[in-house]
């Protein structure tokens, strides 16, 4: 939210009626106001909340039957084509587990961020945030996903290699009513095309939130987001043998960062005119402000999540104890790596283990990023801490912690070789009247602004011309390498390992690799603050066999509709609800 | 949509290209589907194309018999007057159409009128200079109280279909298709 324009809002108020909203940082001691105004609340008093796992539940009709397929009364958007044993790019391999099914609906929900201040939100399952998805590699899940909202929706996997019609294109929409079947073969990318899996490409901490064109700025901040634990056989045995705690244990723990803003009637202060970032002065942690969590003197996993939707973060502990960082975004790192600091942008992850055995009775984790606009932070402030959730340590030290420690080997980590690399690309994000240009154009869900050669990979150049702002650009599919950055997070980015969102800073440049495995697209790259997503700081790639177009080529219309799982009969005669 | 987003819109006096006296949120905005751009008569930038891309929305609503309003709101009204405002209606063509206003407000108002429809840049400079003013397209329906806004310079029909997405009355897809 920028500051200048709400004072503004605010004058506008006084001259005509009173406006529900309540005056959100009009001061420039935002920072200090992070206490809920106009809410009277005790901070540090309501326990942490565990998301739970999504249990699993049979689907009727079964998914990938006729009765459940694109166009079909029970499951409209139907399936991705992938689902199917024939499809040519679903192996045999892929399925190591039975399959399991699940249900999931987006529907309003009464939620209590603060205490006593009932809320209405958008919720997957009721739940803010949504339930667990606990994934395994090799275990493919359907989630017959149904939107009872009244507005589009689309979910995205964060960090999930997919098929394009479970991957949460803007356009392929859970149209209010509908459903649609997510299929997750949960696998990971090949050594090569019809080799082994590259279990160095596993990941283990990814979310999934709305994408819905147009709309995922407000989707999101009211409320649809949740996690995703993944382990494969690597991660299993890393856990088994008590080097890292159980991942379906009490000492493996989601932590969702967000801010948020309510009206001083307790509903979500969302302005859909704020184009900057939105910022809330609320400071919240698996869905409630400022928890406490009681916890045992022993380490603990926590994989945080910057769930904001336009807030850089910054943490520590308050005792100045480090991090010990095992993970970037959605994969674990070669080694366990101390931090005393940890900067994450929106859609950011760090796993990492707390070790609370010598912690005092009492620590905090801080942020210590300052913003006050939706441009991006202001900076680091060390003495202006904002405490995000109180820790109380209890009880005596376990005789069987886990062994994880600074230098544990955790992920093989493979670069990608200059001798791989087969085509360079550059994209220059530009600000242009108000709007967002990449490469000059605007975004269109219906045009293929590059279309990679499955299976190889590619080097591809970020520039940030944009003259002031900041954007974090997520791209979908697979991870990518950052080889070279230029800015001033500079220290917590990871060189030559994986990574799916890259901050690109003002007058920054990333030069990073990808590559391009197992799935045609339509897939897209994109900034994360979702306000400028919104405003379409967007490009879509469409990964294809050598001379394949892309199906992209201007119309939706001729976009199959098992891929997008939007009945083309529906779109010819309607094409403005899938635009 | 939890809050009344035109609440925020002042309620400004404006004078449109037919010399008439309007009040912006009462006569344009309250209960209607309305979409607002920006413009100066002297433009020879992004204003023609935005005009440009609104008549083409306009057909299309039109096409559809959708109940509408547009807005043209000029960035210079210290220098667009009632007269200018109709002869550049005229150059597009634009006059005949009894929904689509060209309009100026006093130099004063304009300011918050622009911030909040989103038309502003939080850089001052940008924001200060009526030749890098917001290209962007806001547009709404007060009755789902349903906003947004996107960059005129957009591929037009793109945009068309955009603004009847958002705007539209009935949420539900079965409802939509039986309405
Ligand atoms: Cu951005």
């Amino acid at each position: 939210m920028n500051l200048n324009r709400r004072n503004f809002l605010n004058a506008a108020a006084t001259a005509a009626v009173a406006l529900p909203f309540i005056k959100i940082g009009q001061t420039s001691a935002y920072a200090k106001e992070f206490h809920g105004f106009p809410f009277q609340f005790t901070p540090f008093t309501r326990e942490l909340p565990i998301p739970q796992p999504l249990g699993g539940t049979p689907l009727s009709p079964a998914p990938g039957t006729p009765a459940a397929s694109v166009g079909s009364e029970a499951v409209f958007h139907g399936i991705a084509p992938e689902f199917s044993p024939s499809h040519p790019t679903h192996r045999p391999d892929w399925d190591v587990h039975t399959l399991k099914t699940h249900t999931l609906e987006m529907r309003k929900a009464v939620h209590e961020y603060v205490p006593g201040v009932y809320t209405e939100c958008f919720t997957y399952n009721g739940l803010v945030p949504g339930p667990l998805i606990r994934a395994r590699f090799g275990q493919p899940m359907v989630v017959r996903t149904t939107n009872n909202l009244d507005v589009e929706t689309s979910v995205h996997l964060h960090g999930g290699h997919g098929p394009a019609h479970s991957d949460g294109h803007p356009v392929f929409y859970v149209m209010p009513g509908m459903t649609r079947d997510y299929y997750y073969p949960h696998i990971v990318p090949r050594v090569s095309p019809g080799g082994a899996f590259d279990f160095s490409e596993s990941p283990s901490t990814m979310w999934y939130h709305d994408h819905g064109n147009d709309v995922t700025g407000h989707n999101v901040a009211h409320g649809l987001a949740g996690m995703c634990k993944f382990t494969d056989p690597l991660e299993e045995n890393l856990m088994s043998t008590n080097v890292l705690p159980d991942a379906d244990g009490p000492y493996d723990v989601p932590l969702v960062l967000q801010d948020q803003a309510l009206n001083a009637d307790g509903s979500i202060f969302y302005d859909p005119l704020d184009h900057d970032g939105r910022l809330g002065n609320l400071f919240i942690a698996n869905g409630i402000v400022q928890p406490k969590f009681t916890v045992e003197r022993r380490k603990y996993r926590f994989r945080l999540l910057d769930g904001a939707t336009a807030r850089f973060m910054t943490l520590r502990l308050s005792n100045g104890q480090p991090f010990l960082q095992l993970g970037n975004d959605s994969w674990l790192l070669p080694n366990a790596v101390w931090r005393p600091e940890i900067t994450l942008s929106m859609a950011k992850r760090a796993d990492v283990i707390i070790d609370f055995t010598n912690a005092p009775d009492e620590l905090y984790l801080e942020n210590i990023m300052q913003q006050t606009s939706g441009r991006g932070p202001d900076g680091i402030d060390r003495t202006k801490p904002i405490r995000l959730v109180k820790f109380v340590v209890t009880g005596t030290r376990p005789t069987n912690d886990v062994t994880v420690t600074g230098g544990t080997p955790l992920r093989p980590n493979i670069p990608i070789r200059d001798s791989e690399i087969t085509a360079r690309r550059s994209f220059r994000f530009e600000r242009s009247n108000g709007a967002w240009v990449i490469n000059g154009d605007f975004y269109s869900p219906f045009r293929a602004d590059a279309v990679p050669q499955l299976n190889q990979a590619e080097e591809w150049t970020l520039e940030n011309k944009s003259g002031g702002w900041m954007h974090p650009i997520h791209m979908h599919l697979e991870a990518h390498q950052i080889v070279q950055y230029t800015g001033k997070f500079r220290a917590d980015v990871w060189l030559n390992r994986k990574s799916d969102t890259a901050i690109l800073e003002d007058n920054g440049k990333v030069r990073l690799r990808m590559k391009f495995r197992t799935f045609s697209g339509p897939f897209s790259f994109h900034c994360h603050n979702n306000e400028h997503e919104d405003m379409r700081m967007m490009k879509n790639f469409d990964p294809r066999p050598a001379g394949q177009p892309s199906v992209l080529n201007g119309r939706f219309w001729n976009v199959p509709q098992e891929i997008s799982g939007i009945p083309l009969s529906v779109v010819r005669r309607n094409p403005e609800l899938f635009h | 949509m939890s809050n009344q987003i035109s609440l925020q819109f002042p309620d400004v006096t404006v004078q449109n290209h037919r010399g008439e006296t309007r009040k912006f949120r009462t006569d344009y905005v309250t209960g209607r589907r309305v979409l607002i751009g920006f413009i100066y008569c002297q433009c020879d930038g992004i204003c023609p194309t935005t005009t440009k891309h609104m008549a083409r929305i306009h057909q299309v609503l039109r096409e559809r018999k959708l109940d509408f309003q547009f807005v043209s709101i000029t960035v210079t009204p210290h220098q667009d007057t009632v007269r200018d405002l109709h002869d550049y209606a005229e150059i597009y063509e634009q006059h005949r159409w009894k929904n689509w206003d060209f309009v100026r407000c006093s130099p004063e108002d304009l300011k918050p009128l622009r911030y909040a429809l989103g038309a502003y840049d939080p850089n001052p400079a940008i924001d200060g200079d009526y030749r890098q003013h917001s290209g962007l397209l806001t547009f709404g329906n007060d009755r789902t109280n349903r906003w947004s806004a996107l960059p005129a310079g957009m591929n037009a029909d793109e945009l068309a279909f955009t603004v009847l997405r958002i705007t539209r009355d009935a949420a539900k897809l079965k409802d939509y298709l039986q309405s």
